[in-house]
């Protein structure tokens, strides 16, 4: 029961964070933005068309009238239609989720299979030269710019060995680049954490006791030491969701990758307003929606924590 | 020449018949030798021996017999004559062979050197491909199918590849060519008659006509009478018109003559009309089409043009699919605009970042990019693997105007200094063009001298003859002349999101400017907000500003030159421009315009009326294999796919 309710909280903590993060995006994409200039050409064009344009996007009028029509359509679940594409703009944004979330799972994929395990070899080998190398990785991981190791992946085994395609989304071939470049990031922050949480919990007085008992290292290291190790480890999962669709903006233009990412910015840049709305509104759902699983997840991981304390 | 070709060529120049001709007279072997080398089997032809074999047997006859009571010492003599004789015809016909199998073998070897320099210029120049796939990366974004709606205006591929205008421009000298139109016939200013050419059919088979040419001026101008455009459109967003200036809108009235003439009348004559109701800003729809399956279907499901590719598949977000249209109008060798198309398909990919559209030419998946930063391929400038072009941006030319709307400044009350002619030329003398071209810019640039020289009537070389000069001195000794010993401090107001050499390009002409005592402050703007505030002409300064790349200079001079123009921050009401633009607005006939024109030009470029800087290109790179000609007039590369020829690849 408890348990539920912390859902049910959640869930409207959720549409209030979605409400204001829409509101902001709202009035300030329409103190800055001016999406007549995007529609006509700056020449040819006269202040009478400007006019024209305004009045059929319902954009000539006070602001907090356009907020007002905003929020009355959007509790019915209409967010307007897109000013630049032919049609709704949920629909718009909904036809690029499925792309997005290919590409951002797969960079979990990545981020997890490669940070965790790493992760844990380095804690068991802490001071090797292998830890050595794994915290290397890192930092070069954290360190390098997203946009320029997918350059740099495309330059080398896209041109150069003609393993992967350079663009595009057809196929798991062309799901490799982006979702490395896309992951390496996070897995250099789930390298590090799962070492510093391994190296912790190798050092308790439990893992002693189990060690003691007669218990072999793989049971030790997996039964035990792993699961306590993982809980900070989820915590961050639920960040780092943020921090992939995050990314998936830029990696998603350089691999011409058709997603959410690109269309995001591609609204923002045609100040297509109903379609950035929208898409704000889902990318805040999606985080919002992560976080909670990543919370509901620790009385799975740890069935000691309760509702109450999440 | 191919080694090859050299080796049978020295094959064709061994020992033959004239040879041996020539050193058996030499060696006085006489009649023996002719009869010898007659006899003899060389490697020449059959026909060619016939006919050395016939010549010195009917001299031999001819030769007269020596005579037995002859004394002996003048048989000797005779001898030696006949032997001179036979040495002399000898040599003659040797020369005579020589001739004929010179002629001969020359034809042969001619013959074969033709054939081989073709296998060569085969070889160099491999066979274009007519079935090919053309695959072509593009960063325009894409909005929908129709070039007419509003929002949609970016699509210049689709509206270039489906579509035609109903006329193109000359490539070189922008002047109006048939296209659907094939001629427009002036009754008097204010009333012309457009005949539509017969035989053009649209890519579902039916006929262009002339009730398509006024349907799509009325869909522009949002024609309420029809049911699809205007407020009655069926399309989710509504239908907004992206050129409601380019139809009916200029018309008093209009009618049909019949099937393929249609006859407009104007309040006043407006020269510019032809060109900017029948250019590449309306696209030809089927109204058929149109009205059967409304602006929506057309703007998301498909479209159906004249153009010389028909529509196969649009992939939001991903790229298009076209095939050639092997009915296209206009064959490969047309004049002007669009032909039909050197390969067989063209798939046209969405690749926003260069970068990635370079690494898919490199990797074989793409074959041309276009529309590029000039830096961002230049490093394959020469390569093998690739060919570079630089042609003009979207927006060639770059200048930047002086406010001279007000006389004193609002604020500071301090009078406008860009009203005094001899500080403009200061400003104009003050920057070197030159060095921006060769150190920022490619090289291939030339300075701006206000419009395009793509555009009707552009001077050409009595423009260029006047370019203003680099001599930062004199630009000093101007502005003290002027009362401003001391300089002037002054706002440049810039847009930093329109073309991203903008910024770069400010503060090379802030150092300029600040070297002859013009102290700037650079404002930035978005040009979400830019362009309105150019529009208000009420902040002091100057401003910075493009010319459009448009045949029809229209755009430019009625919006940026002339008094009335929307951006016409420059205004000089003591000097004739304004009155200039009326009278070509005003001339109808092409000649008297384009001489008109070409004197506002000039005359506004001696009153140094802007800040003159330099064009700007953009880059188009593509692999090895692919011939991308593109004329001086042809502005944007959409308008020219259909002359991209890929070459067979061994």
């Amino acid at each position: 029961m408890q348990f539920i309710s912390l859902v049910l909280i959640r869930l409207i903590q959720t549409i209030f964070v979605i409400w204001v993060v829409v509101s902001i995006v709202f009035v300030v994409a329409r103190i800055f933005g001016n999406p007549e200039a995007a529609l006509l050409p700056p020449f040819d064009t006269t202040e009478a068309d400007y006019e024209k344009v305004r009045e059929r996007l319902g954009i000539d009028k006070p602001l907090y009238t356009q907020y007002g029509i905003f929020l009355s359509d959007a509790v019915q679940g209409d967010l307007g239609y897109s000013f630049i594409r032919a049609g709704a703009a949920i629909d718009i944004v909904a036809d690029k989720i499925l792309p997005t979330v290919k590409l951002t799972a797969a960079g979990l994929v990545v981020a997890i299979g490669l940070g965790i395990p790493l992760g844990i070899l380095a804690a068991l080998t802490r001071g090797s030269a292998y830890d050595w190398l794994a915290r290397l990785i890192a930092v070069f991981g954290q360190a390098t710019p997203s946009f320029w190791l997918g350059l740099m992946l495309i330059f080398f085994l896209a041109v150069r060995v003609d393993w992967f395609p350079t663009a595009g989304a057809e196929g798991f071939r062309a799901l490799v680049l982006p979702a490395v470049s896309l992951g390496l990031l996070s897995a250099a922050g789930f390298m590090r954490l799962t070492r510093s949480g391994m190296i912790d919990v190798m050092n308790t007085d439990f893992i002693r006791t189990a060690r003691a008992k007669g218990l072999n290292e793989r049971t030790v290291i997996v039964r035990h030491a792993l699961r306590h190790a993982m809980i900070p480890v989820a915590t961050i999962l639920g960040l780092e969701l943020g921090t992939l669709i995050a990314g998936s903006v830029i990696i998603e233009v350089v691999f011409s990758w058709p997603g959410l990412g690109r269309l995001m910015i591609e609204s923002i840049l045609k100040d297509d307003f109903p379609t950035v709305q929208a898409g704000v509104a889902v990318i805040a759902l999606s985080i919002a929606m992560g976080n909670l699983l990543v919370d509901i997840s620790y009385r799975f991981i740890d069935p000691r924590i309760q509702a109450a304390e999440l | 020449m191919s080694t090859r070709n050299y080796w049978k060529r020295m094959s064709h120049q061994r020992l033959t018949r004239r040879t041996l001709l020539r050193a058996s007279a030499r060696a006085g072997v006489g009649a023996t030798g002719l009869a010898l080398v007659g006899c003899g089997d060389d490697d020449d032809d059959d026909a060619q021996q016939t006919v050395v074999q016939a010549q010195p047997q009917e001299q031999q006859e001819e030769q007269p017999q020596p005579a037995a009571e002859q004394p002996q010492q003048q048989q000797q003599q005779q001898q030696a004559m006949q032997q001179q004789q036979a040495e002399q015809q000898a040599e003659q016909q040797a020369e005579q062979v020589e001739q004929q199998e010179q002629q001969a073998q020359q034809g042969t070897v001619e013959a074969i050197e033709r054939q081989e320099a073709q296998q060569d210029v085969e070889a160099a120049e491999p066979e274009i491909d007519l079935e090919a796939t053309l695959n072509l990366a593009t960063g325009r974004y894409t909005s929908g199918l129709d070039g007419q709606r509003s929002g949609s205006q970016t699509n210049y591929v689709n509206s270039s590849t489906v579509f035609d205008s109903a006329m193109n421009n000359h490539p070189e000298t922008a002047a109006l060519e048939p296209n659907l139109v094939e001629s427009v016939e002036l009754i008097d200013p204010t009333n012309l008659i457009f005949h539509v050419a017969q035989g053009i059919n649209f890519h579902n088979g039916t006929p262009y006509t002339a009730h398509d040419l006024q349907f799509n001026w009325e869909r522009v101008s949002s024609a309420a009478e029809y049911h699809q455009g205007g407020e009655t459109s069926d399309h989710p967003n509504g239908w907004g018109s992206a050129r409601q200036t380019f139809g009916t809108e200029n018309f008093s009235s209009y009618s049909l003559i019949d099937d393929y003439s249609i006859a407009v009348e104007t309040p006043a004559p407006n020269a510019s009309l032809v060109a900017s109701i029948t250019g590449g800003a309306v696209v030809q729809h089927s109204k058929e089409y149109v009205e059967t399956n409304g602006d929506a279907h057309v703007d998301t499901v498909h479209a159906v043009g004249t153009g010389p590719f028909v529509f196969e598949e649009h992939i939001q977000d991903v790229g298009f699919r076209y095939s050639r249209y092997e009915g296209y109008h206009k064959g490969r060798d047309a004049l002007a605009g669009p032909r039909l198309a050197w390969y067989q398909d063209l798939y046209v990919e969405l690749r926003p970042e260069p970068l990635a559209q370079i690494a898919g030419i490199e990797a074989g998946e793409m074959d041309a990019a276009y529309n590029l930063p000039t830096d961002v391929v230049a490093p394959y400038d020469g390569d093998p693997n690739f060919k570079v072009l630089y042609g003009p941006s979207g927006n060639p030319t770059h200048n930047i105007m002086f406010n001279t709307h007000d006389a004193v400044d609002e604020v500071d009350g301090v009078p406008n200094p860009f009203l005094d002619i001899r500080v403009r030329e200061a400003a104009n003398i003050a920057i070197n063009r030159e060095a921006i071209i060769e150190g920022l810019l490619t090289g291939v640039e030339e300075p701006s001298y206000g419009v395009y020289k793509g555009t009707i009537g552009f001077p050409g070389d009595a423009l260029r003859s006047r370019r203003h000069p680099y001599d930062p001195e004199r630009a000093k000794q101007l502005l003290a002349e002027a009362g401003y010993p001391d300089g002037i401090d002054v706002d440049l107001h810039i847009v930093t999101d329109f073309q991203v050499i903008v910024p770069t390009m400010a503060l090379i002409v802030q150092q300029d400017l600040e070297a002859v005592g013009i102290r700037t402050t650079i404002i930035e703007y978005l040009s979400s907000e830019y362009f309105a505030e150019v529009r208000t002409f009420s902040k002091p300064g100057m401003f910075y500003f493009f010319s459009n790349a448009s045949a029809e200079p229209e755009s430019v001079i009625g919006a940026e030159i002339s008094e009335t123009g929307f951006y016409s921050v420059s205004v000089y009401p003591e000097t004739e421009i304004h009155e200039l633009y009326l009278a070509q607005k005003q001339a109808m006939v092409p000649a008297e315009r384009a001489d008109l024109i070409e004197q506002l030009y000039t005359l506004f470029y001696d009153n140094y009326s802007w800040l003159f800087l330099t064009e700007i290109s953009a880059a188009s790179i593509t692999a090895a294999n692919i011939n991308w000609p593109v004329g001086a007039a042809e502005l944007r590369g959409e308008g020219t796919l259909s002359k991209i020829q890929k070459l067979k690849t061994a």
